[in-house]
């Protein structure tokens, strides 16, 4: 099983929750969004070609709009393989994560 | 529609197209784009840009950072196993770099040598519009082209031609004894000109004014190195010099030294017009010279305001001459300035004027070695290339094409040529005083540091890394990875004759070269210990500058009675070079076809005694006939054959404005160069003038002794002149200068290309022997002796000797043969020539490889067969 960076974790995530509009700069603001980090082009584009070559994630060409100059979008899907190790990444995590009580900020 | 100041900056966006991975730079800029866009709205166009280049330049600064990195690892890597290579073959690779520098060095000698003798005279500012007028004489038969013309042409084209805007006249006068105080020098520098030398030509003045310097009669412009010889550290301007102790001149102009490469070359100019005055100690003494237009003895130079200038010049002078005077037979025309230093080749011209021809040789040779010590280069790595299978191999392997292995093989051998240009150009610096010494040049290697030459080095540097390293890098990249490493040590046998070929090729060039070396050697040897006609051993000669030749008779017979003097004569030209002819020559019964031409030499009594020419008929001048002074002639053979006399003793003779007796006739000696068939000559009886040579033989004995009793009985005689001599056979041998030079250079050019060749067969058996140690090893276990194995080593090399020499024959034929054409008198080329460079090639070659077959021969077979 290939093993991933906790980003490229979070990317795989992103990529979920987006479903059919995954592209760059979709997935650049959706995880800035929920981290409130600001990551530069590279810092997400890396590791996306790192998932797609070893065949996590999987590509296809989108619809291009204006805003882009007119070009086309290149839109990401998690594949069946990223699916199983996300699952175990999930089982691992929930696992791990099963006895932390969390912590109440307001009292 | 989109606002165009909604879209990123086009150049950064075509920049970024071309550095984003192509499979996805759609992709990738559309994102740009839309962030772009997104910035615009939030934070405004300017913030927008700029964030939009600097990404553009961080992919350009990481795109930058990664292909340096991985092409530096590679370079390293590279790098570092050619020099590994280099140590690991330390014998093949130190043959290698040093063929290849000694190939180069000789390249850049000659290089230099001819960028010297291309760079003739264009140094002056005017170079493309100054011309020099030379003649077409065709007075007996043969047209003739004569660099000289007469003194009145440079102020007619003037006057008459408006596309002439300035000309010049010049003689450069003989030896000429200057005086000032207690300095006395014989100058060969002096020269007579127009004031308009100092602005056609650019020879700078340094002080004084130059404008008006040779504006009055009895001025004179020096050069800076005249003006330290006799004035030292005092202001030479306004002082005196004084010319064989009757003329004065005043210093008005001190100019630079005239730079090596210019082909007018003097130290001491004086006015033109002074000519007229001086003229009669000089031998010229034909009445008012400057206005005589049928004496053609002066340099005339033309400037024209524009080059194109020359066609209509040229329509309007060539009868400008006949126009003029009369005179028929003389047709004018232009060379440019430029041109004349090599593409001039008239008589009568200046004397250090070089030939195209040499320079095309020398340039073709150079080529030749350069390209003999490349051939080396690609034989010897092509042949080592077996060894290093095993790492193309796994390069291969690992993921390298074939571009990337020839690119590998390619930049290490240009470093392996630059490695060698260091070696070449320490050895340049090390002998160019030595060649310049041989070739009578001063070249330095300052000439080496202008634009175009530093860009000729470069580009010759690259070439050969490429020319040598092409052959091998194409034969390694080619190999099959899984082929190259299980099979080692072996080359294609399509390689080895490729090789063969090359090895040919290579002695081929030696062999002709040591062929030609020895037919100039030959040619050489001939004309020095050919017999002249007369002896021309321990004789010396004087010149009797000024009013010396008054005491010529006093001093004759004070040397005739001493015992060591065998004779004592004067002529007006020395009888190794008779220059002097004149048309007119007439007889009773003359053919009006036969020419009338003939050269004269003005001589005293006792001439052809002391110069020991035999005499076919009649007698010599003879002191005690009252009339050989005046009306008696003496002809050589060649002249009485053109008269067509059986008996011409006593018949009439006319010549020169004289009229007389022939008296006697002397066998054909040889007074011009070989180059030419021994012309009519005929003796003329006269007194010694001042520019005549007083010539003597010196009795057995030695030598320096002799020469000092003349020397003491001068200074009692004439104590106001030098004493001044040179021998005879000097001035003999003086006349083949260039010669000798060309012969002197091709002995080290050839001495050059065999080193080179026999590097590259040394290398190349090296490299056979060790490929087949385990079949000797073999051969030796299965009673082969030794001398079978080194015949068996051997067989080989013999066939390339002889291929190479059967090529290499007819080659130097043809070659020497067209050369010799140019001597009248020559020697033959004679098979031993031939014979003796291909057993010396031969010879050479087997002590070259002997010490390779003989080690191999001689080794245990145990340990050839344990090898690998």
């Amino acid at each position: 099983m290939e093993t991933l960076s906790q980003r490229e974790e979070q990317i795989l995530l992103a990529i979920f929750s987006l479903k059919d509009d995954a592209y760059l700069v979709a997935i650049k603001k959706h995880l800035a969004g929920i981290l409130g980090k600001n990551w530069t082009v590279g810092a997400v584009h890396k590791p996306l070609r790192r998932l797609e070559q070893i065949g996590v994630l999987h590509s296809y060409t989108g619809e291009s709009t204006a805003k882009r100059g007119g070009r086309a979008k290149k839109i990401y899907v998690v594949t069946k393989k990223g699916y199983r190790i996300l699952s175990e990444y999930k089982r691992i995590n929930e696992a791990l994560w099963a006895n932390f009580p969390g912590y109440d900020f307001s009292g | 529609m989109m606002k165009r100041k909604q879209q990123p900056p086009v150049l950064a966006e075509k920049l970024f197209y071309h550095l984003l991975p192509e499979s996805e730079r759609q992709a990738l800029l559309g994102d740009y784009a839309e962030l772009f866009q997104g910035l615009v709205d939030r934070r405004g166009r300017i913030v927008a840009g700029i964030w939009y280049r600097l990404q553009c330049f961080m992919a350009l600064l990481s795109a930058m950072m990664d292909s340096m990195k991985w092409s530096g690892i590679m370079i390293k890597n590279y790098m570092r196993i050619a020099l590994r290579n280099l140590s690991r073959n330390r014998l093949v690779s130190s043959i290698n770099l040093l063929g290849l520098a000694l190939g180069m060095a000789c390249f850049m000698v000659i290089l230099l040598w001819v960028q010297d003798e291309m760079s003739f005279d264009l140094f002056h500012t005017h170079a493309d519009v100054l011309w020099r007028v030379a003649e077409v004489q065709s007075y007996s038969g043969n047209p003739t082209k004569v660099a000289r013309t007469p003194a009145p042409l440079a102020p007619a084209l003037v006057e008459e031609i408006p596309e002439v805007v300035n000309a010049m006249r010049m003689f450069p006068a003989p030896s000429l004894l200057v005086t000032h105080g207690e300095k006395r020098f014989y100058e060969d520098g002096v020269i007579f000109a127009s004031p308009s030398i100092l602005e056609m030509f650019t020879f700078p003045v340094l002080e004084g004014d130059g404008n008006n310097a040779l504006r009055n009669v009895s001025s004179a412009v020096i050069t800076r190195e005249m003006a330290q010889k006799f004035f030292g550290d005092t202001d030479p301007l306004n002082k005196r010099l004084s010319l064989n102790n009757k003329y004065d001149f005043i210093v008005r102009a001190v100019m630079q030294n005239v730079p090596e490469n210019s082909q007018l070359q003097f130290d001491i100019i004086l006015p033109f017009e002074a000519l007229v005055t001086i003229g009669p100690d000089i031998g010229i003494r034909w009445g008012n010279v400057l206005e005589n237009w049928g004496i053609n003895f002066i340099f005339t130079y033309i400037q024209t305001a524009e080059a194109a200038d020359r066609t209509v010049i040229e329509e309007k002078i060539p009868d400008f001459i006949e126009n003029h005077s009369g005179i028929e037979g003389t047709r004018l025309y232009l060379q440019p300035m430029k041109d004349i230093h090599l593409h001039s080749n008239l008589m009568a011209d200046f004397e250090g004027n070089g030939d195209i021809v040499n320079v095309r040789i020398f340039t073709i040779i150079a080529f030749l070695i350069l390209l003999t010590a490349c051939i080396n280069f690609m034989n010897l790595t092509a042949a080592q290339s077996g060894k290093r299978s095993k790492e193309v191999g796994m390069r291969k392997i690992a993921g390298a094409n074939r571009i990337r292995i020839i690119r590998q093989f390619l930049s290490e051998y240009i470093l392996l040529t630059l490695l060698a240009f260091f070696v070449a150009a320490a050895l340049v610096t090390v002998f160019l005083p030595m060649l310049n010494h041989i070739s009578g040049k001063s070249l330095t290697l300052g000439a080496m540091y202008t634009a175009g030459m530093l860009a000729g080095l470069i580009l010759t540097i690259i070439f050969t890394g490429f020319l040598s390293g092409i052959y091998p890098a194409f034969i390694l990249s080619a190999f099959r990875p899984v082929q190259a490493i299980r099979r080692s040590l072996s080359a294609g046998p399509k390689g080895r004759c490729f090789r063969r070929i090359l090895v040919v090729f290579q002695l081929m060039i030696s062999i002709a070269l040591v062929i030609s070396t020895l037919a100039i050697r030959r040619q050489l040897d001939f004309i020095q210990n050919s017999k002249l006609g007369f002896d021309r051993e321990q004789v010396i000669w004087l010149r009797l500058s000024g009013d010396s030749n008054q005491h010529y008779d006093s001093l004759k017979s004070e040397l005739t009675r001493n015992v060591h003097i065998r004779g004592v004569t004067a002529a007006d030209q020395l009888p190794t070079q008779i220059i002097y002819s004149w048309n007119g020559a007439n007889w009773p019964g003359k053919d009006p076809d036969a020419p009338g031409l003939m050269n004269a030499i003005l001589v005293d009594f006792d001439f052809i005694e002391t110069m020991g020419i035999q005499l076919a008929d009649g007698r010599a001048f003879s002191d005690a006939v009252q009339s050989d002074r005046t009306d008696a002639f003496i002809l050589n053979r060649k002249a009485v054959e053109i008269m067509g006399e059986e008996d011409p003793i006593g018949k009439t003779f006319s010549f020169i404005g004289r009229q007389g007796r022939i008296i006697g006739v002397v066998e054909d000696f040889q007074f011009e160069t070989f180059y030419h068939d021994v012309k009519p000559l005929v003796l003329m009886h006269s007194e010694p003038r001042s520019d005549h040579y007083m010539i003597i033989r010196l009795g057995d004995g030695h030598i320096p002794r002799n020469v000092q009793i003349i020397k003491e009985a001068w200074k009692r005689q004439i104590p106001h002149y030098p004493f001044d001599c040179g021998f005879l056979d000097e001035h003999f041998d003086m006349q083949y200068r260039n010669e000798m030079r060309m012969g002197t250079l091709f002995d080290y050019f050839s001495i050059l290309a065999f080193c080179i060749a026999f590097l590259g067969l040394f290398g190349l058996v090296t490299f056979e022997a060790e490929r087949r140690t385990k079949e000797v090893g073999i051969r030796k276990v299965l009673g082969a002796s030794a001398i079978n194995v080194v015949s068996l080593l051997n067989r080989e090399l013999l066939l390339l000797i002889i291929t190479a020499n059967i090529i290499a024959w007819p080659v130097a034929y043809f070659l020497m043969n067209r050369w010799l054409q140019n001597f009248a008198y020559r020697t033959r080329l004679s098979l031993s020539i031939f014979i003796l460079s291909g057993l010396t090639a031969l010879v050479i070659a087997l002590l070259t490889v002997s010490y390779q077959t003989i080690k191999a021969a001689t080794a245990n077979p145990v340990e050839a067969l344990r090898y690998e």
